[in-house]
């Protein structure tokens, strides 16, 4: 690593094979606020979406041999939705009521404007958003909700996708197309959402 | 005519999305707006599109870590990274190498032993020499049973080997016969000659195989062996590979 440079994630994952620490934790700190972000919204849950980035960053260290180059951020949004898929199983199977019918935490939708918004209107309107848009996406079957998490929140290309996913790239373009059409059906249904975003755009 | 308006339909509006990202093809960019350019219907459907993106983007911005999920030396201890199985690597390169190894043994072998029984008789002898590593060869390659003919006899210890019978007899493996086991009497009276000069039989069949000691003889025992060494460690390291 030279310093004042800042170092690639292949670089840093040839320093973590070779038993650097400190490379590796370079690499979830910067990556760790994406794959919290993903996992709050598969699984719906704070609480259980910390547990389940920690330990992608575990199984990420653990697996380290089995990277054999590629892009490192999709290795590790792939570790991380497989993650978030075996939480929802066992929540599944323990018959726990999943919050993807409401808007996950109730401090989920604060959480997601605390970066910005001067103003309380604009706030609350945010907020409300943010809340509803929450619904939508938690409305979705688990496979539409993760592509268009990894297309739309974090811009993954439909290649990109298929390879984190595991899923032909036919079975993705489908999964986005059916998905933003429940969306786009979802915000014609609530006008007042797209006038809310146009205000808040302006 | 309905099932194609339905068709057709149902297609474009699979597209949407794909456009709206920059995913489409060439061909189905083309052939997306020229329905968009006859389609109203379409351009809806894409600006509502865009319009669901933008507000999911600007709706779900990315969070910043509730707290740091960066790995304890303890945790690291914890779940040591796995290095690359060795066996299965080592197995890997054996199987690759002895795999080369062997056929490019074999292969050179074969050069060898077509050279050598169809080129000159100037070293027609080593195939008499050399019967020790056809039948190695012929065991490598179970083309034939090993033939390795003893008859006792010191003067003549090499029968004709699976691979040299399979070879179409040549003038050269007839010269590499000793005088004794061969009827040609111009072959005899050739001997014969060389006998006159001086030399016995016994002396003339020991000849060739001294010489090929450290001849082409000696060249296709050392082949045959890499090449049966080479086939053995491939078998070895396949199942050592398959049962890893």
């Amino acid at each position: 690593m030279v310093s004042g440079q800042v170092p690639a994630d292949d670089q840093l994952i040839s320093l973590s094979k070779d038993g650097n620490l400190a490379a590796f934790n370079t690499l979830v700190e910067r990556y760790q606020g994406p794959l919290f972000s993903l996992c709050v919204r598969l699984i719906g849950s704070r609480e259980a979406a910390e547990d389940a980035t920690q330990e992608s960053f575990l199984s990420a260290y653990r697996n380290l041999h089995r990277f054999e180059g590629g892009n490192v951020r999709s290795w590790l949004f792939r570790i991380a939705a497989n993650e978030c898929k075996d939480e929802l199983r066992r929540r599944s199977r323990k018959d726990l009521a999943l919050s993807l019918d409401r808007p996950a935490d109730d401090d989920h939708a604060a959480l997601d404007v605390a970066d910005s918004a001067p103003g309380l209107q604009r706030l609350v309107e945010q907020s409300e958003l943010a809340r509803a848009v929450h619904e939508a996406i938690a409305a979705l079957p688990e496979d539409q909700r993760l592509v268009i998490l990894l297309v739309d929140l974090h811009g993954f290309d439909y290649h990109e996708v298929a390879s984190i996913t595991g899923a032909a790239l036919g079975t993705v373009k489908s999964r986005v197309s059916r998905a933003r059409a429940r969306l786009r059906e979802y915000f014609l249904a609530n006008p007042e959402l797209v006038d809310a975003y146009r205000r808040l755009e302006k | 005519m309905r099932i194609f308006e339905r068709f057709r339909k149902h297609s474009w509006h699979d597209d949407v999305s794909a456009y709206v990202d920059g995913e489409l093809a060439p061909a189905d960019l083309a052939r997306f707006e020229a329905t968009l350019a006859s389609t109203p219907e379409a351009r809806d459907a894409v600006a509502a599109e865009r319009d669901a993106r933008a507000i999911l983007a600007s709706a779900l911005p990315d969070l910043t870590a509730p707290r740091s999920f960066a790995l304890t030396p303890e945790m690291a201890a914890a779940n040591r990274p796995a290095r690359v199985p060795p066996v299965a690597g080592q197995a890997r390169f054996f199987s690759r190498a002895s795999g080369a190894v062997s056929v490019m043994a074999a292969a050179a072998f074969f050069v060898v032993l077509v050279v050598d029984t169809s080129g000159s008789g100037g070293d027609d002898d080593a195939l008499q020499a050399a019967g020790g590593a056809e039948s190695l060869t012929s065991m490598a390659e179970s083309a034939a049973g090993p033939d390795l003919a003893d008859d006792g006899s010191s003067e003549d210890p090499l029968a004709p080997s699976g691979a040299a019978t399979d070879t179409e007899p040549t003038e050269a493996t007839d010269n590499a016969y000793s005088t004794e086991d061969r009827s040609d009497p111009d072959e005899d009276a050739r001997r014969n000659s060389t006998d006159a000069a001086g030399e016995t039989s016994a002396l003339t069949a020991l000849e060739p195989e001294d010489r090929t000691t450290g001849g082409l003889g000696a060249v296709k025992v050392i082949f045959a062996i890499v090449a049966l060494a080479a086939a053995a460690a491939f078998v070895f390291t396949r199942r050592l590979g398959g049962t890893s």
